[in-house]
């Protein structure tokens, strides 16, 4: 024990005093079997979890190790219950391990009978298993890697997944660093995917996810199919992929609502591969279209629930999921966890910004006072009204106007969640909207004109949260959003985080009616950023006038 | 005389305070009982006896089984027959004195003349004591003659330090938990069911707030009641009032508040046994000296042994029944040493803090008592730990500010603990909430403030007011407010059924700045928490008793002159029903005193019938003329 910069919690929550001179070192060795969890700016909160545990122990670090690094750095004495927990968890890692035998069957193998036979009849088990093989293995179904390994997480004995992942068909792929190349941390995370088998990065957005993607392409050398949330980035992808690596046209296909082409590397949307004809999913022989040696998840957090079922028979082939937040607002995190796999690399926000790798952006909160007229609507609006009433509230036409006056000259987002208030705010604006009505194409071609500054004001709808690459915008106005969504916020504020040729700063406005549950609803919207390091100054729309 | 009859009249003649601690010690029932016949007629019940003999240290036990067995007898007697029969050591005189005083408190024995000059058990004590080896209770021969069974190892040296780490660890996590207690069922109070236990909705919603496993939340209750942090009213469990100054206590401080109620709430002879074996294991060998030692108490000692030996690993006292330090110096030597032993190993506490932007307030360690009471406040306690999370938020800081604080000085207060300055979004919230506080104001109305309003009268109860129009016009619109029933009352007013505090919180979550005052417009600082009002649980007993107490000497009393008269009546009853033979003292006419021994028959018209064995006549005695009565046996 040391007078350090850990505070370790029975709850198995670790704090990190950010300003303590062994900061550094002890982040570095407690990420190891810790998860951060909030990372404001003076101290960062971690968690020890089981999944941590086993991941530390999946790749070579023991409970002393652990326990080691706990003792250096602590202010306090580590609580028993915590050593004991470190200890005894790391112990049921690796007592089963799923492999393959001679003939390539997959076996569920434990030298510990006692385990192996407490598993083996575990009502969600038993049906995975087809038979006994010797004393101590059962052949499990060739379809069930999976949902064994995450059912065997569920029980608390995490199997040791030997099996291997099915190489794929071998395509070169060669990054083509003219001018540029991969940063240390963006290198670092692909190692640590290699490493790790499949997981996922969390890297804020501009951060370069895609070339993450990249590097790990070019480090598999073979056939991949790269899942994204929508066309817009799909074609996003493609031009990255053209121009960063050595790979052709004729190499990338695009399967999605407009082009269904299968090329050693295809780009598919969630959409199609959920999309159902009488009542069967109509594109799952994607999946099984050529011998991908790598799938990539863009937006991993945005996962659709049933392609989580079709991720369980994936299991063989290596998995990369991209994200710039694991927060779900679905509480999925650990469906993510087992199927995809553990988090591979994750870096605070403002760790990336400090290195000069992401812009650095203000967030204010406007709070704006509704008119007697407007109050009086909201409070005799019933409760399911009323967030709408708030946050659509017409006082805040006012707000956009100024501010957009205010940042005239720079590239404006102005997001909204209603389509009237877009409406509304593109014609007071006189600046084009962009919705899910808009077409691909049309979109397309309003985005190109914001990149080159033809169209300096853009009101958008949450079409335009996700993997939007709009490198210029420096200022974006939240005039309302999908209540309390976490992610959303992060997603919003990311389009505004690529490093600016312009030199300017970036500006994120988010406007609050006054004593109304927009006001709630935007203090937890604001949480994740918070726990980034992030921080709001709160404004009054007077201020804005003035 | 008869026993019942003996015990009544010793039972009248005490005074009430004697009276109602002798009531307490045999923890009577009061209901049905009228007069001093009834309750020693009660007293003398076989299941109240047994009741009374059950805790009784084996000693005693003997001591009293001699005495009952010799009938009537002196205390040497009494020492001399326990020698007889065994008991090793030999007896002094003055632990026999001591173990028949302490069953005389208890009213099973009556203990007559200087030094113990003759000690009488009462006949229904020895009936009940001469039945036990037929209930597998010992025998007055087996209470004195078995020897104490050998046990208990000495402790191993080794693991002391490791015990008392983790002893410390848990006793902060005992405080810890109990903080937590007592801030949720501030918020909530938790439900008891009739058949007693918490109702498991209320254990579930304890165990998240305390982070602890369900199963431990009935323990961590069961710590604070003892230390009167928490009590049981109406079914429901309510944090008290003593609480806030447990609160504003230091760790250290409030453990040993914790351990010392545990202390003292011990059974005397687990007590007793602890402290002269405080270095030894309290495992198995324990509960065998326990089961040896109060052989009548059956399984319930054994149980409260287990329930204290539990709590005591969560106070930090014992690891696997093996005492830590503090629990050694807490039987030696009282509390004080015992907390003396634990600060050592008690984690540092801090009085700086880290100030987000999310308005959360974080101490990297336990926070020293003065700054967390002046951080509680204006900020609510969100977690606790090691470090300790705060909230703060518009209401936290209203309620400051309504109980007299300034957002200059809770700024300045922040500035002068913060390790990160003041986040701007803190800064606003505070200056924008001061200043914004009790634009609405929300008074009582008490029941002759009837209000009329168009020309109707309506029961108000509050008053909301404001001097800015719009918001009271919003407030009358308000949907979420529509239960509150506002009524237009005059310029800048509204009034309300329902009580000021309901309408304070209402407007509350509804988000407007309000402020409670009192009818003299005096701001009242409201806090959204349930206190037990104060009253200890063990005064609702108390009650109980003095209210019998109260019925006895009233009853007493009824009989007015003729209370000499009324209670001469009531014995006779009782020797009649009992067929009990008396010597009856007589006033003759010419003044002389005659005593007859009788065989009381029958009472009736004013006189007393009985055979008089010696001259082997009836005899019809004038109840007027009988001077006293006494057992002739």
């Amino acid at each position: 024990m040391s007078d350090g910069p850990l505070i370790v919690q029975s709850d198995r929550t670790v704090l990190l005093e950010v300003a303590h001179p062994q900061a550094e070192d002890a982040r570095h060795d407690l990420g190891v079997f810790a998860e951060l969890e909030r990372a404001p700016e003076h101290i960062h909160t971690y968690r020890i979890t089981r999944l941590g545990l086993w991941n530390a122990r999946a790749a070579g670090h023991t409970a002393a190790d652990m326990l080691g690094t706990l003792e250096r750095y602590s202010k306090f004495p580590i609580p028993q219950t915590v050593t004991v927990d470190v200890t005894e968890t790391v112990a049921r890692y690796g007592r089963l391990v799923i492999e393959r035998d001679d003939e390539g069957a997959l076996v569920l193998h434990s030298d510990d009978l006692a385990v192996l036979t407490e598993v083996a009849s575990a009502k969600r088990i038993a049906p995975l298993l087809v038979e006994r093989r010797d004393d101590t293995s059962f052949f499990v179904e060739a379809w069930a890697r999976g949902q064994l390994k995450q059912e065997l997480v569920k029980l608390g004995w995490p199997a040791e997944d030997l099996a291997g992942y099915t190489p794929g068909t071998p395509h070169p792929i060669d990054l083509v660093q003219e001018g540029w190349h991969l940063r240390d941390y963006q290198n670092k995370a692909v190692d640590n995917f290699f490493d790790g088998g499949s997981g996922v990065v969390v890297l804020p957005c501009g951060a370069g996810k895609t070339l993450v993607g990249a590097g790990a392409m070019a480090r598999a050398g073979t056939t991949t199919l790269i899942l994204v949330t929508n066309t817009v980035s799909a074609r996003q992808w493609r031009d990255e992929l053209l121009k960063r690596t050595s790979l052709t046209r004729e190499e990338i296909g695009e399967y999605s609502g407009q082009v269904k082409e299968v090329k050693p590397v295809t780009i598919a949307t969630y959409q199609i591969l959920t999309a159902k004809r009488k009542g069967e999913y109509a594109h799952l022989a994607l999946l099984d279209a050529l011998d991908w040696g790598l799938v990539v998840y863009d937006e991993v957090h945005l996962l659709p629930a049933p392609v989580f079922k079709l991720t369980a028979e994936l299991q063989a082939r290596r998995r990369l999921g991209l994200t710039a937040t694991l927060v779900r607002e679905d509480g999925r995190e650990g469906d993510v966890f087992s199927l995809i796999g553990p988090k591979r690399f994750d870096a605070p926000w403002k760790e990336i910004e400090s290195q000069g790798f992401i812009s650095p952006a203000a967030c204010y909160e406007v709070r704006v006072d509704l008119p007697q007229s407007e109050r009086l609507s909201y409070a005799a609006a019933a409760d399911d009204e009323r967030y709408r009433l708030a946050s659509s509230a017409p006082a805040k036409r006012d707000v956009v106007r100024q501010l957009v006056r205010r940042h005239a000259g720079e590239r404006i987002l102005v997001i909204g969640q209603y389509l009237d208030q877009i409406d509304e705010l593109a014609e007071e604006l006189n600046a084009p909207k962009l919705t899910g009505a808009t077409p691909v194409d049309e979109r397309e071609r309003l985005y190109q004109e914001f990149r080159e500054g033809t169209t300096p004001v853009l009101v958008v709808s949450k079409v335009a949260n996700f993997s939007v690459d709009l490198p210029e915008a420096t200022v974006a106005i939240q005039v309302s959003g999908s209540y309390g969504s976490r992610q959303e916020e992060a997603q919003r504020l990311g389009r505004l985080l690529r490093p600016k040729e312009s030199g300017l700063s970036a500006n994120f406005y988010t406007l609050v009616a006054r004593d109304t549950v927009d006001q709630d609803f935007a203090q937890n919207r604001q949480r994740f950023l918070a726990e980034q390091g992030y921080s709001y100054t709160i404004l009054d729309a007077d201020d804005i006038a003035a | 005389m008869t026993n019942t009859l003996a015990l009544a009249a010793r039972l009248r003649a005490l005074d009430d305070d004697a009276l109602h601690s002798a009531i307490g010690r045999r923890a009577a029932a009061a209901t049905g009982i009228r007069d001093f016949f009834d309750l020693a007629e009660a007293l003398l019940q076989p299941d109240s006896i047994q009741r009374a003999l059950t805790p009784l240290d084996r000693f005693t036990l003997a001591a009293l089984a001699a005495a009952a067995q010799l009938g009537s007898a002196a205390i040497d007697e009494v020492s001399a027959l326990l020698v007889e029969w065994g008991a090793s050591p030999q007896p002094n005189r003055s632990q026999v004195e001591t173990a028949l005083g302490a069953a005389s408190a208890l009213l099973l024995v009556d203990i007559d003349g200087e030094g113990g000059a003759n000690v009488s058990v009462y006949e229904q004590v020895r009936a009940q004591l001469a039945s036990w080896p037929e209930h597998d209770l010992p025998s007055g021969e087996q209470l004195a003659g078995v020897a104490a069974p050998v046990l208990l190892t000495a402790l191993p040296a080794a693991p002391q330090e490791t015990i008392d780490r983790l002893g410390a660890e848990r006793a902060f996590d005992a405080v810890t938990a109990v903080t937590e207690l007592i801030s949720e069922l501030m918020r909530e109070p938790a439900l008891e069911l009739q058949k007693g236990g918490l109702a498991l909705p209320s254990a579930k919603r304890l165990a998240t707030a305390l982070s602890l496993d369900v199963t431990a939340v009935a323990p961590m209750l069961s710590i604070a009641r003892r230390a009167c942090l928490v009590t049981l009213r109406e079914r429901s469990w309510l944090a008290t009032a003593a609480t806030t100054d447990w609160l504003a206590l230091p760790t250290r401080d409030r453990w040993a508040a914790l351990a010392g109620a545990w202390l003292g709430e011990l059974p005397e002879q687990i007590r007793a046994l602890l402290a002269r074996r405080s270095r030894s294991g309290w495992g198995d060998g324990l509960r065998a000296l326990i089961e040896w030692s109060s052989p009548a108490a059956g399984d319930t000692l054994g149980k409260r042994l287990d329930e204290f030996t539990r709590d005591a690993e969560m106070l930090g006292l014992a690891d696997g029944a093996v005492p830590s330090t503090a629990g050694i110096r807490l039987l030696d030597h009282g509390v004080d040493a015992a907390a003396e032993s634990l600060a050592g190993l008690l984690p540092d506490e801090v009085d700086k803090v880290y100030v987000l932007q999310d308005l959360s307030i974080v101490s990297p360690g336990p926070l020293d008592p003065a700054v967390s009471a002046r951080l509680r406040t204006f900020a609510d306690v969100e977690g606790r730990a090691l470090a300790s999370t705060y909230r703060v938020s518009e209401s936290s800081i209203n309620r400051a500010i309504a109980a007299g604080a300034h957002a200059a000085g809770l700024l300045s207060f922040l500035d002068g603990i913060s390790l990160s300055g003041i986040p701007q979004p803190l800064e606003y919230l505070v200056t924008e909430t001061a200043e914004r506080f009790g634009r609405v104001r929300v008074g009582p109305l008490d029941e002759s403030d009837a209000t009329t309003v168009a020309g109707g009268r309506i029961h108000a109860r509050s008053y909301v007011r404001s001097a800015d129009a719009g918001l009271l016009s919003t407030l009358e619109v308000d949907q979420s407010l529509s239960a509150l029933g506002f009524t237009r009352a005059g310029e800048g007013r509204l009034v309300s059924r329902f009580a000021r505090d309901d309408v304070f919180w209402a407007l509350t979550d509804a988000r407007y700045p309000v402020a409670a005052e009192s009818a003299e417009r005096a701001i009242v600082p409201l806090r959204r928490v349930t206190i037990a009002p104060e009253q200890a649980a063990a005064d609702a007993r108390d009650e109980k008793v003095d209210e019998l107490v109260r019925r006895l000497r009233a009853a007493e009393a009824e009989s007015g002159p003729d209370a000499e008269r009324a209670w001469l009546r009531r014995q006779l009853d009782i020797a009649v029903k009992a067929r009990v033979a008396l010597t009856v003292s007589v006033a003759m006419p010419d003044g002389r005193e005659v005593q007859y021994t009788l065989e009381p028959t029958g009472v009736g018209g004013g006189r007393l019938r009985g055979r008089d064995r010696a001259a082997d006549i009836e005899r019809t005695l004038p109840l007027s003329s009988i001077r006293s009565i006494e057992s002739a046996d």
